[in-house]
């Protein structure tokens, strides 16, 4: 499902040029479930950012379903994360002046079937009482819930997340892990979830460790 | 002190330019559109001077000269001590136009061509091109400036058409200049009617008293005669100033009230924005009187840079006016100490309105300082919570575009109100000659008979004799004449179609002229009293009389074509009055020419001043919203759509805002026109441009901030945006 190829992500700042990410290579396959790991700085988020168009890698290439993505004009971009991708980050990113439940339909186009669906995932995440909420009348695990909402409403088939629990209690962070979990697992969807910690990843079936910019397998538990 | 300011001026230094730049703009506009007022009031400052230098005794025939008014006033002139010389003149009127503003009469002296070495002196005034007329012709010598005023030059036969006091045909020969305007062509200038009388000269010191003492004489003797000397003109000149004083006062009050407005609400987006800061120095210990006087000299000094900046440019624009517009104009520049003063009044009252802007927040508390940070802006409280229109949630649930809306409703007023004044100025030259759409006046030469030509008889309806009586019709700025024909009641059977059944003699007008003659804004129409007929248009009347000494024929026509064959065949037949359509075309063009030049001074300078104001506050609703736009493009909504989404939220806010202010305007102008404009004639209830000028106004905002949205969002990179 993914192919990266040589990819390296390089930030130029004005003193010097930071390689994030150094000749990366990786292949995901459909419906697997990727714990990445690594310390602080290592590079993690970029590479989520290079796989998910977010960020266009500075050499290599990125294929998604067979196909160069880092090709594609802004607009097929945004059509592929709208439709494909399902994105839940570290800090929310929920929209102040939307409501819950327009928060949660932002990605949605087609209007119809969908209200069967938000009932369906907001029930699943114990929404159903906010929705009519904005987004600074909830505690912080309640939008991150429905951060979670809002990536899964439009059925993505690759589900990313960036530190998802780095706000959040032990219980519910795991809470919020399982539901992704449990999704993919049903959905056939690809999870990617960042953390910077192992230990949250641990039962992942597949998990990467992330160095200094180098990608490595981490079969220490396979 | 001063150190915050700079540092603020460095982290700011875009907008404190703009706001700067702004009040100079105005500033600078002020003292332009003052100097255009007060040029006016110069030139015929100019024009009634040429009475300081000598004393004009004069009375008015239609049969030349009277003995017995010449015998008794030779013998006044004999008694009068200090009286050094006397010398007989007969006084032709010419109009002098001032910019189609107005148009001031200034006196030529008919004289012995042995006097001009005299006259010339006298006046100081000496001749800069031409030659010396010569007794027995029409020739005349004029200031330079009339010439340029009336766009003629030496050489040419100037043929005045009912626009001077006194008709004719006149060869200019000659240009002269000096301090006073006026003319000098051979004795029998004024062609057996007009003025007739004497210039009296003083001996050195004496002008006051020696004008003081005719005047008590003539008064004395009971003699219908006039005198012109030093007093009266000075009088003159201050009655003729006082109405540009109000020209003056009310163009600037336009100009700042536009930038005002604008630099208020330019500043009250810089206050909110800052709001945060405030509380932070609050909360380390600043007192509010501290703070306030900080932020006090802060704007003091923003106003001050731009007030210097657009006194210097100003100046600067109206001496290179004074080459480009007012010579070749005919105008004399006045002087700008009055305008200059009263430039002050656009950052004195900004200063003010901003600190009680100020006051305002920095009364708040601290902890509601403190929260107002920028990323909060915009929401308020929970409401609006199911809008299925997507355009309508922000708008509604936000103030994010409050200072935008109010913006665009203030402008929309302003541009209707000032709007309507200044073309309702237009209409009304327009409306005076509504009458003459469908005839022609031509004036008969000696009243002898007309024999038209059969071409003409035959495609006009009916050919009527009349006379024409003159009026004037008060303006805000001047005056414009109208024509009202005069026609024996015998022929009131042909005038059905206009004013139905007459039964005696009448002066009939349309509603409008009624209107203004009750409320005394019209010069000239004697003592009969009219009636309103509704079927007249615009601002006519027609008067029927018993007994008329007919002095032209009014010919009506059915086709627009016959115009032009009228006049062609009256400059062949050396007529030389014609009122007809496009009679009040050019008076159209020569009357408003003025007034248009100010409407569009004005209506541009409110589109840029409201462009930059609302480029400013559509900014910040965009970088406020630069986040959200960030997320929506994240998780997959295209550009189009977000772009679509701010085009709609900015449509909805800018139309609802044009319509209100828009309402609101016509609602101010009519409460406007009835509370200041009394009997002054305005044609049109709202000026037919004013939804076109606000539907573009909306229309560059609108793209203004689609094109900030582009700038500032579009092209970057999401993810770069949020980790800001
Ligand atoms: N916009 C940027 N400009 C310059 N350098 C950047 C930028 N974003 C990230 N970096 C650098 O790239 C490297 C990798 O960053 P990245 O965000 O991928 O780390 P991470 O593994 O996600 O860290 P964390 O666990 O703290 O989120 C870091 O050294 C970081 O300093
Ligand atoms: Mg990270």
């Amino acid at each position: 499902m993914f192919e990266l190829k040589e990819v390296a992500l390089i930030y130029e700042t004005k003193k010097q040029a930071l390689a994030a990410l150094k000749s990366t290579n990786l292949i995901i396959e459909r419906g697997e479930e990727v714990g990445v790991f690594g310390p602080s700085g290592s590079g993690k988020s970029s590479l989520l950012f290079v796989m998910s168009t977010l960020k266009e890698p500075s050499r290599g290439e990125v294929k998604y379903e067979g196909k160069e993505i880092t090709a594609l004009t802004p607009s097929a971009k945004a059509e592929l994360r709208r439709k494909e991708f399902g994105f839940v980050f570290q800090e929310h990113f929920l929209i102040n002046h939307l409501t819950v439940r327009e928060n949660i339909l932002i990605p949605t186009r087609d209007k119809r079937g969908v209200k069967k669906k938000v009932e369906e995932i907001t029930t699943a995440l114990g929404l159903n009482d906010l929705l009519k909420r904005f987004p600074y009348e909830l505690s912080v695990g309640q939008s991150q819930r429905v951060a979670v909402a809002r990536a899964l409403i439009g059925n993505p088939k690759v589900v990313f997340a960036d530190e998802p629990t780095a706000s959040l209690d032990d219980e519910n962070g795991r809470k919020v892990i399982n539901l992704l979990r449990s999704y993919c697992s049903k959905s056939g969807a690809t999870l990617i979830l960042v953390s910077h910690s192992a230990e949250i990843i641990s039962d992942f079936e597949r998990r990467i460790k992330v160095e200094n910019g180098q990608v490595y397998e981490d079969t220490a538990n396979a | 002190m001063l150190k915050y300011i700079w540092l603020y001026f460095r982290r700011r230094p875009g907008r404190i330019l703009v706001f700067i730049i702004l009040v100079a703009i105005g500033v600078a506009v002020s003292i332009v559109l003052s100097s255009i007022f007060l040029s006016f009031g110069e030139t015929r400052n100019r024009i009634s001077k040429v009475n300081e230098n000598w004393i004009t005794v004069q009375y008015l025939s239609d049969t030349g000269r009277k003995e017995e008014i010449d015998d008794s006033l030779k013998g006044i002139f004999a008694d009068v001590s200090g009286i050094s010389d006397v010398i007989q003149v007969d006084i032709a009127y010419l109009g002098y136009n001032l910019f189609g503003s107005a148009r001031a009469n200034f006196p030529v002296y008919g004289i012995k061509q042995t006097d001009i070495a005299r006259i010339l002196q006298l006046s100081q005034s000496y001749i800069v091109d031409g030659s010396v007329f010569y007794p027995g012709t029409n020739e005349i010598m004029v200031t330079d400036s009339f010439l340029k005023a009336s766009g003629i030059g030496i050489g040419l036969v100037y043929e005045e058409i009912s626009e001077v006091a006194s008709m004719g045909l006149y060869n200019v020969v000659a240009a002269l200049e000096g301090p006073s305007v006026f003319g000098i062509g051979p004795s029998g200038i004024s062609e057996g009617r007009g003025a007739y009388g004497f210039i009296v000269l003083s001996e050195r010191g004496f002008s006051i008293a020696v004008e003081s003492e005719l005047r008590s004489r003539i008064a004395g003797e009971e003699l219908k005669v006039g005198v012109n000397g030093p007093i009266s003109s000075r009088e003159n000149i201050e009655r003729s100033y006082s109405g540009y004083y109000l020209g003056v006062f009310l163009s600037n009050l336009c100009v700042a009230l536009v930038f005002i407005i604008g630099l208020t609400m330019l500043n009250s987006v810089s206050i909110r924005e800052r709001r945060k800061e405030y509380g932070i120095l609050a909360a380390i210990g600043h007192s509010p009187a501290t703070l306030g006087a900080r932020l006090f000299f802060e704007s003091l000094y923003q106003c001050a840079a731009g007030w210097i900046i657009g006194l210097f440019v100003g100046r600067i624009f109206v001496s290179y006016l004074r080459t480009r517009f007012f010579e070749p104009n005919g105008l004399f520049v006045g002087d700008i100490f009055v305008s200059t003063i009263w430039t002050l009044v656009i950052p004195a009252v900004t200063v003010v309105f901003t600190q009680v802007l100020i006051g305002s927040h920095l009364s708040r508390d601290l902890v509601g300082l403190l929260k107002s940070s920028e990323k909060k802006i915009g929401i308020l409280k929970n409401r609006f919570k199911s809008i299925n229109f997507s355009w309508l949630r922000f708008p509604l649930r936000s103030d994010g575009y409050r200072s935008l809306f109010v913006n665009i409703t203030v402008f929309a007023v302003l541009v209707t109100v000032f709007g309507s004044l200044l073309s309702s100025l237009t209409d009304t030259v327009r409306d005076s000659g509504r009458f003459y759409d469908s005839c022609s006046y031509i004036q008969t030469v000696e009243s002898g008979e007309i024999e038209l030509p059969e071409e003409i008889v035959s495609r006009s309806r009916v050919v009527v004799p009349a006379s024409l009586l003159n009026m004037d019709v008060k303006l805000i700025f001047g005056t414009t004449e109208i024509f009202i024909p005069v026609v024996s009641s015998k022929y009131s059977e042909l005038f059905k179609a206009y004013v139905g059944d007459i039964s005696e003699s009448k002066f009939y007008v349309s509603e409008g002229l009624y209107d203004l003659i009750n409320s005394g804004k019209v010069n000239g129409y004697g003592n009969s009293s009219p009636i309103v007929l509704p079927s007249l248009d615009g601002l006519s009347g027609i008067v029927f009389d018993e007994e008329v000494t007919s002095e032209g024929l009014l010919i009506f026509h059915m086709g627009d074509d016959l115009v032009e064959g009228i006049r062609l065949f009256a400059s062949e037949a050396g007529i030389v009055e014609v009122v007809d359509r496009l009679t009040f075309e050019a008076k159209i063009l020569t009357e408003s020419q003025f007034i248009d030049l100010i409407t569009s001074i004005i209506i541009y300078l409110q589109f840029f001043v409201v462009v930059i104001i609302a480029v400013v506050t559509v900014t910040r609703v965009v970088l406020g919203r630069r986040r959200e736009l960030a997320i929506r493009s994240i998780i997959g909504q295209r550009r189009v759509e977000i772009g679509l989404l701010l085009f709609g939220e900015l449509s909805l806010v800018l139309f609802t805002g044009a319509i209100i202010g828009f309402l609101l305007g016509a609602i101010s102008w009519s409460v406007f026109r009835g509370l200041f404009l009394p009997g002054v004639y305005t044609a049109s209830n709202v000026a037919a441009q004013v939804p076109l000028r606000i539907f573009m106004m909306i229309l560059t905002v609108l793209f203004s901030g689609l094109a900030m949205e582009r700038y500032l969002i579009s092209r970057q990179d999401p993810l770069s945006i949020i980790e800001r």
